[in-house]
């Protein structure tokens, strides 16, 4: 109850503080570091990306013995993304997955259905996304591993989002997001429906740089920290190499990069130094 | 049709701005509808039910150095992966980098629960036996005896 007065006071203090004219951007990139961002892709451009998530940095598995985890590859995404018009994007990627269900190829639709920067301009941008993705695991024999698929749908997994942002002023830009995941085969402890939420933020340093900072937590009585599940927090800077081309190092302790991966099984933990590097990068192109 | 139906919402809504984003949106929002609609219709609510084991632990004694360790030396502590040299986390070609592994959880966790290691990607097997899982439960449940 505490945090969430602190949250709203803090937005308060924010909504005072704003200055009058600000640039249309309220996030760099289309993703912040692990979540979707209100940000789309202006009509007929093709984003093109990868991002890698290094292995724990200390830890059991960091350390000398693996140069702080960047001997080890937790996931890696690459993928494509095209505005069809400046409030509708699709996209595909491939990632290798970090969690029990992995190698996926995603597919997303995101729809930009409020814009604080369109001709009404309402006070927030508001936008939807869906998230699917496929696991083309070989089906195993173990009856117990979530990879055996006894029907077809147990290789899907679902995410929908809602996001709803604001950029406050030319230097800070701030937004929620509520998710609701879906699985068609869980281990019989686990939930096949799970509802989680986030919040996200940028705070412009200067013209190229910028901090930002995320974190998705699971809405959960199994995904507690007694379990060994924690939420997915992840801070980072981004850097704008011009013509739209954006490049961010993060650290983050979620493994996977898909949606439909670090929510349901981001079981590592900040306090035991189980975080990584990572990195992103974006190249726009006209088509 | 629908252009008056999202008018009527519109309407009670009371926000213009909304109202003529959804209007000029509705196809897009219709198509997200139908196709979130195709994926509830193909939603399971399916669980893994672990079958009951009729596993006897009683019926042999294993140690580490007549059973466990040929188990281990195949699936785990290969050239390459836990040898102690390549860089891999845990050292499992001795007894003792073994069960520092055990003593902490991480080895009944990581590979007779959740079941990751051996992990898929592995140059070995990728999956244990039921026999050589069976085995190891047995072994942890009886202490995990050197001898």
């Amino acid at each position: 109850m505490k945090t969430g007065y602190l949250i709203s006071g803090l937005f308060f203090l924010v909504w005072i503080l704003q200055s009058g004219t600000l640039q249309s951007q309220t996030f760099q990139d289309r993703r912040v570091i692990n979540a979707h961002s209100v940000e789309m892709l202006p009509k007929r451009k093709l984003d093109l990306r990868i991002s890698h998530r290094f292995g724990d940095m200390f830890g059991e598995s960091g350390g000398w013995e693996t140069f702080y985890g960047l001997e080890n590859a937790a996931d890696i995404l690459i993928g494509a993304e095209y505005g069809i018009s400046n409030n509708l994007d699709i996209g595909i990627s491939r990632t290798k997955g970090a969690g029990p269900l992995n190698k996926f190829l995603n597919g997303f639709g995101k729809l930009r259905f409020m814009d604080q920067f369109g001709p009404k301009a309402p006070p927030v941008s508001a936008v939807l996304v869906g998230i699917f993705s496929y696991s083309t695991m070989k089906n195993s024999s173990n009856p117990e591993a979530l990879s055996n698929f006894k029907k077809a749908s147990h290789r899907w997994v679902s995410t929908g989002q809602l996001i709803i942002g604001r950029k406050f002023s030319s230097w800070l830009s701030l937004q929620a997001l509520a998710s609701f995941t879906h699985r068609n085969q869980v281990l019989e402890e686990d939930e096949n429906d799970l509802f989680s939420i986030g919040f996200a933020g940028r705070i412009r340093i200067s013209r190229l740089f910028g901090l930002i900072a995320d974190v998705n937590m699971p809405l959960s009585g199994y995904r507690t920290a007694e379990n060994d599940f924690y939420p997915a927090i992840g801070v980072g800077l981004e850097m704008t190499t011009g013509g739209g081309h954006v490049f961010q190092l993060n650290l983050t302790n979620a493994r996977g990069l898909s949606e439909n991966d670090y929510i349901p099984y981001t079981r590592s933990d900040w306090g035991e130094g189980e975080f990584r590097l990572g990195f992103t990068i974006s190249r726009l192109f006209n088509l | 049709m629908f252009r008056d139906q999202s008018c009527y919402f519109c309407s009670t809504m009371k926000k213009q701005i909304m109202c003529d984003t959804m209007i000029k949106h509705s196809n897009c929002l219709a198509a997200i509808f139908l196709l979130f609609a195709a994926f509830l219709t193909a939603c399971n609510y399916d669980k893994i039910v672990p079958e009951p084991d009729g596993l006897d632990c009683d019926a042999v004694q294993l140690t580490y150095n007549e059973q466990v360790r040929e188990i281990i030396d195949r699936n785990c502590a290969y050239s390459g992966c836990h040898d102690g040299i390549s860089g891999n986390p845990g050292n499992f070609t001795t007894y003792a980098g073994l069960i520092s592994r055990i003593s902490n959880g991480q080895f009944e966790s990581r590979v007779l629960l959740t079941r990751e290691m051996p992990p898929p990607n592995a140059t070995g097997p990728t999956e244990l036996t039921q026999d050589e899982i069976d085995d190891l439960t047995c072994w942890l449940t009886q202490g995990y005896p050197e001898e």
